[in-house]
C-alpha cells in the first residue's frame, strides 16, 4: 500500500507539473500574441503568430481536465455539505463511496467516449492555423485526464472502503 | 421537440432565426412536413445554441446523434480536407450570385458532394448569403488605405491570406469581442456579408464599408449518415427535394435581402464606398489562390470557366 | 408525458438528487446529463464535445489569468500595499473595505465585461485583505461575488452584444449608455446592504483619515496602482482585449514583485503556480462539466418551453413582469448566461413589449436576471469562483449572500417598474428608444 501510494504521489506531481507548464506557456503565448501586434511590424520574429488562439485553447483543456485529476485526490471538488450535520456519519461515508464509484464511471466514460472521439474526429480534421496537427489533440485531453482521474478514484473508493470497514469492526 | 412525427431531425443554424439562413431552415421545415404528410418534423435550433459549424460537424463526424443536419460555411471544410468544396470561400472567384448558382446547378455539384461524402455526411443543397465586404472604423475608400490597418480573421488562413496581401495586419480576435474591440480599437476592422454587419450592429462603430465583395459567403447543407439511417428511402428522398426547393427559395430571397439591407444601413449611417477596378485587390491575392488550388487546378478552372 | 419530459425530468431531478447526496457538483451535472443521454438513446460523445467546448473559450482564458495575477500580487507583497492604501482611505468607516470592493467591481469589472473574471481578479485579491481587516471571509466572499454583477451592466459587455443580436438588431450602443445607472443603482443598494451588516457584525474601524498617511501609502503601492491602470487604460484605449490583459497583468505584476518589491523569488513563484492550479482545478472543470448539463436543457426546449409557458397565463402588466423576472430567475439557477439570453430574448421580448417594455430596457432586466442566476445554486459559475478563491463552502456564502440577494432582488424590481432608470441616460445623448 506505501509502495503505490508513493507512486501516486509521483504521478501527482507530474500531472501538477504539465498543469503548471501550460498555465505558464499560455500566459506567455498570450502576452507573445500582444506584442507581436505591435512590434511585428518591426521585428519580422516577433509577428503575432496565427496558432495562439488554437495553442493557448488546446493547452487550457489540458489544465482544466487534468487539474481536475488532482483535485480528485486532494478531495477538493467543491460539493454541497451542508446535510451533514443532521446524517449519521455512517450515511456520510456509504455517500461517500456512492460519489467514488459515480465518478468512476464517469473516468471510464471521459476514457473510452474521449479516445473515440479523438479518433474519430482526428482521423479527419486538422488544426485550422496548424495543418500538421489533428484534432485528435484537441479531444485527447479528456481521455488522458480520465485515466488519471481512474487511477485517483480508485485510490480514494479504497482508503472510503477501508474507513467504513474499520468502522464496522469497532 | 414535442411533436407526433415518427422522426425529428435536429437542424442546427448558426444565424439567429429572423436572418436569411433562418428563413431558409424554416421554409426546408415547412417543406419537409408538406412532402412526408408529417411523418419526419425539423427541429430548427438557431442562434449556434448547440454550438458553432465546425463544433456541430465534429460531433457529426464522431456519431454524437444530437445534430442529424446542419448548414456548413465551404470555406471552414478547409481543415477537413475537402479542398474542392473550401474552394469555393476562395477570393474574388464569383463575379455575381449568378456565377455561383451557375456552379451549384452544373456537374460541379457532385464532384463537390462527393467530397464532402468522404466525411460521413451527405450534401443537400447549396447556400448563398451574399458577398462580403470589409468595414472600417475609419474612413477608407481605397485599397491603398488598407495597408497597417488591423484587421478581424476567424482563424481561417484563406482570410488570412487576403487580409497579409492587402498589406493589412490580420489579428485574432474571438467572435464574441469583435464589437468591444472595434469600439476600444483592438482592431480597425472586419468583414462579414452585410446581414450579420446589420443584425450585429457593428456599423455602430465601424461604420465605413468599402465593397470590395472579396468573397461570396456560401454553404451547403448536410445530413449526417447516421440520420439517413433514421429515414426510410422514401422519407430522404422527400428530405432531398425539400432541400432543393429550399435552394430555389433562397436564391429569391438572397438578393432581395442584400438590397433592404444596404437601404437600411445607409439610413443607420453606414457610408459605402463602391470598387470599381478590382484588379489591385486580385493581384494581392494571386498567391493565397495558387496555394489553396494545388491539386485541385481542373476543377477551380472549371468554377471559374462558369463566369459567363 | 412526453419522452422529452421525461428526459427533462431524469435531468434536473436527477441532478438535484445527486448534488443532495453530496456528490461533488462538477461530476453530479455531468452524471445526470449522462443518465439524460443514455435515456433519450443517444451516444455519450456528446459528453466529450462538450465538455471540451465548455473550456475551449478564450473569454474563459481571463479567468485563469487573473486568478494567477491575484496570487502573485498575494505572494508578491502587492496586495500588501493595495490594502494599506485602500485603509489609509476609507477605513474610518465600517465596512470600507467592502464599499472599496463594490466601488472596484464597477469599473474593473467594468471592463472586463465578465462577472467571472471580475470575480477571479477582485476576489483573489481582495478576499485575503478583507479577511486580514478583521472581516468574515463569507461575508467578504458575497460583497465579491455580488458586486461582480455590475460589471454585466456597466459597458463594456459581452452579454449585451449577445443579447443585442438575440433581440434582432438592438443598438449596442444605446445598451451600453443603458447600463451606467442600474449598475450605479446596483452597487449603491449593495452598499447600503453591506453598511448595515458590517455595523450589525461590527466590523473594526481603522484609523481616522488623515492625508499625510493616504499619500504616503500612495507612494509606497504606486508600482501596485499602476498594474491595475496598465488593464484600465489598456482595454479602454483598446491596446488589447480584456483577456490579453489578464496576461498582461500577471507578467506586469510578476516584474514587480521580483524585481521591484522583491518578495518574490524563482522558488516561491513556482509554489504560486501550484497555488493557482489548486484554485482553478475546483473551477474550470465545473465549466466543461456544466457544459453538457447546459447543452442537455437546450436540446430538450428547457427554456422555450418555460419562457413560452408564461405567454398565454395572464395578461395584467404588473403579473407578467414579475413571471418575466421569475422564469429568468429560474432558468438562471440552472443554465449559464449566453444560452438563456440567446434561446429566452426571441421569445421572452415580443411579450414584454407588449405590455410597453421597451427592448433596452428589457435587455438590461434580462442581464441582471441572468446576473443573479450565476450566483445561485446549483449551477452558478460565479458562485464556484467565489468559492474556489476563498476557500468558503458555497452553502456558507449563499447564506451569507442572502441579504445581498434581497439588494439585488430591489435593484430588479426597479428596473422593471422605472423604466427611466434604464432609458434616462441613453435618450439623454440621443437614441430614440
Ligand atoms: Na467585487
Ligand atoms: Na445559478
Amino acid at each position: 500500500m506505501k509502495a503505490i501510494e508513493r507512486v501516486l504521489d509521483k504521478l501527482y506531481a507530474l500531472v501538477m507539473f504539465i498543469c503548471k507548464i501550460a498555465l505558464i506557456a499560455d500566459i506567455l503565448i498570450t502576452s507573445y500574441a500582444v506584442a507581436g501586434r505591435y512590434v511585428g511590424k518591426y521585428i519580422p520574429l516577433f509577428k503575432d503568430p496565427a496558432w495562439s488562439e488554437e495553442v493557448v485553447l488546446t493547452l487550457m483543456t489540458y489544465m482544466a481536465f487534468l487539474a481536475a485529476a488532482l483535485a480528485v485526490r486532494k478531495g477538493t471538488h467543491i460539493r454541497m455539505t451542508s446535510l451533514d450535520e443532521f446524517l449519521p456519519k455512517k450515511l456520510c461515508q456509504v455517500l461517500d463511496i456512492f460519489a467514488d464509484v459515480l465518478i468512476l464511471a464517469f473516468s471510464i466514460i471521459m476514457i473510452y467516449e474521449g479516445f473515440n472521439t479523438a479518433t474519430t474526429v482526428g482521423s479527419r480534421v486538422k488544426y485550422a492555423t496548424l495543418p500538421a496537427l489533428s484534432k485528435f489533440w484537441m479531444y485527447a485531453g479528456v481521455p488522458i485526464a480520465g485515466i488519471v482521474i481512474c487511477i485517483f478514484i480508485l485510490e480514494a473508493l479504497a482508503k472510503d472502503v477501508k474507513k467504513l470497514s474499520a468502522k464496522e469492526e469497532k | 421537440s414535442v411533436s407526433a412525427a415518427d422522426v425529428t431531425l435536429v437542424l442546427a443554424e448558426e444565424n439567429a432565426e429572423d436572418s436569411l439562413s433562418g428563413k431558409v431552415a424554416n421554409y426546408f421545415k415547412e417543406q419537409v412536413n408538406e412532402l412526408t404528410d408529417g411523418a419526419v418534423d425539423i427541429d430548427i435550433q438557431c442562434s449556434k445554441v448547440l454550438g458553432s459549424e465546425t463544433e456541430i460537424l465534429d460531433g457529426m463526424l464522431a456519431q454524437a446523434g444530437t445534430v442529424d443536419i446542419e448548414r456548413i460555411t465551404t470555406s471552414r471544410l478547409t481543415n477537413y480536407s475537402c479542398p474542392k468544396t473550401a474552394s469555393l470561400g476562395l477570393p474574388y472567384l464569383f463575379e455575381s450570385r449568378d456565377h455561383f448558382w451557375a456552379v451549384a446547378e452544373s456537374e460541379l455539384k457532385d464532384e463537390i458532394f462527393d467530397e464532402i461524402s468522404t466525411l460521413g455526411v451527405t450534401g443537400l443543397s447549396f447556400y448563398e448569403e451574399g458577398f462580403r465586404s470589409f468595414f472600417f472604423k475609419d474612413a477608407v475608400t481605397d485599397v491603398a488605405d488598407i495597408a497597417g490597418k488591423k484587421i478581424r480573421v476567424a482563424d481561417d488562413p484563406i482570410m488570412r491570406g487576403i487580409v497579409e496581401g492587402l498589406g493589412g495586419s490580420p489579428t485574432v480576435i474571438s467572435s464574441g469581442e469583435l464589437y468591444t474591440s472595434l469600439q476600444s480599437g483592438v482592431v480597425d476592422g472586419a468583414e462579414q456579408p452585410l446581414s450579420p454587419y446589420e443584425l450585429n450592429a457593428f456599423y455602430e462603430v465601424a461604420p465605413n464599408v468599402i465593397l470590395d465583395e472579396h468573397t461570396l459567403g456560401n454553404a451547403v447543407y448536410i445530413i449526417s449518415d447516421l440520420a439517413k439511417s433514421k429515414l426510410t428511402d422514401e422519407q430522404f428522398a422527400a428530405v432531398q427535394e425539400a432541400a432543393q426547393k429550399a435552394q430555389e427559395f433562397n436564391k429569391e430571397q438572397s438578393a432581395q435581402t442584400d438590397e433592404d439591407c444596404m437601404k437600411s444601413l445607409a439610413d443607420k449611417g453606414a457610408v459605402f464606398t463602391e470598387v470599381e477596378d478590382k484588379t489591385p485587390y486580385k493581384e494581392a491575392v494571386a498567391d493565397v489562390i495558387t496555394e489553396n488550388t494545388k491539386g485541385i487546378e481542373d476543377f477551380y478552372q472549371a468554377v471559374v470557366d462558369l463566369a459567363k | 408525458m412526453s419522452s422529452n419530459g421525461i428526459a427533462i425530468l431524469i435531468l434536473i431531478v436527477g441532478f438535484l438528487l445527486l448534488v443532495a447526496l453530496r456528490v461533488q457538483i462538477a461530476f453530479a451535472v455531468a452524471i445526470a446529463s449522462c443518465l439524460c443521454l443514455t435515456y433519450l438513446k443517444l451516444p455519450y460523445t456528446t459528453v466529450v464535445t462538450q465538455m471540451v467546448k465548455g473550456v475551449y473559450s478564450f473569454s474563459l482564458m481571463a479567468v485563469p489569468f487573473f486568478i494567477t495575477m491575484g496570487s502573485i500580487m498575494g505572494a508578491g507583497g502587492i496586495s500588501n500595499k493595495l490594502v494599506a492604501l485602500a485603509e489609509s482611505l476609507v477605513g474610518w468607516m465600517h465596512g470600507g473595505l467592502a464599499m472599496v470592493n463594490i466601488v472596484t467591481s464597477y469599473f474593473f469589472g467594468g471592463i472586463s465585461g465578465s462577472a467571472a473574471a471580475d470575480t477571479a481578479s477582485v476576489g483573489k485579491l481582495m478576499i485575503p485583505m478583507m479577511v486580514e481587516a478583521g472581516y468574515d471571509a463569507d461575508f467578504s466572499t458575497a460583497v465579491t461575488i455580488t458586486s461582480s454583477v455590475e460589471g454585466l451592466l456597466v459597458p463594456p459587455s459581452h452579454n449585451m452584444v449577445i443579447y443585442c443580436t438575440a433581440a434582432g438588431g438592438v443598438s449596442v450602443g444605446a445598451l451600453f449608455m443603458a447600463g451606467y445607472l442600474p449598475g450605479a443603482l446596483l452597487a449603491v443598494s449593495l452598499m447600503i446592504f453591506s453598511y448595515i451588516i458590517s455595523m450589525k457584525r461590527n466590523y473594526p474601524k481603522g484609523k481616522a483619515f488623515s492625508i499625510k498617511n493616504f499619500f504616503k501609502q500612495l507612494k509606497i503601492s504606486i508600482w501596485a496602482l499602476l498594474a491595475i491602470l496598465i488593464v484600465v487604460v489598456g482595454v479602454v484605449c483598446g491596446v488589447f482585449t480584456a483577456t490579453e490583459s489578464a496576461a498582461i497583468a500577471v507578467l506586469y505584476s510578476l516584474l514587480v514583485s521580483m524585481a521591484v518589491y522583491r518578495e518574490l523569488n524563482w522558488k516561491s513563484l513556482w509554489a504560486v503556480f501550484g497555488e493557482c492550479i489548486d484554485t482553478l482545478a475546483m473551477v474550470l472543470i465545473l465549466c466543461g462539466t456544466s457544459s453538457i448539463f447546459g447543452y442537455c436543457l437546450t436540446y430538450l426546449h428547457v427554456p422555450d418551453l418555460a419562457a413560452s409557458a408564461i405567454t398565454s397565463v395572464t395578461t395584467n402588466k404588473i403579473l407578467l413582469t414579475l413571471l418575466i423576472n421569475l422564469i429568468l430567475l429560474v432558468l438562471g439557477c440552472i443554465m449559464d448566461m449566453a444560452p438563456i439570453v440567446l434561446i429566452a430574448t426571441p421569445i421572452l421580448l415580443p411579450l414584454a413589449t407588449s405590455i410597453g417594455i421597451s427592448p433596452i430596457q428589457f435587455g438590461i432586466m434580462m442581464i441582471l436576471n441572468c446576473g443573479i442566476g450565476l450566483l445561485t445554486p446549483p449551477v452558478g459559475t460565479v458562485l464556484f469562483i467565489g468559492s474556489a478563491v476563498s476557500g468558503v463552502k458555497i452553502e456558507k456564502i449563499v447564506k451569507a449572500t442572502l441579504p445581498f440577494y434581497l439588494a439585488m432582488i430591489i435593484t430588479l424590481l426597479l428596473l422593471s417598474f422605472v423604466p427611466a432608470v434604464s432609458l434616462f441616460l441613453p435618450r439623454l445623448v440621443g437614441y430614440a428608444v
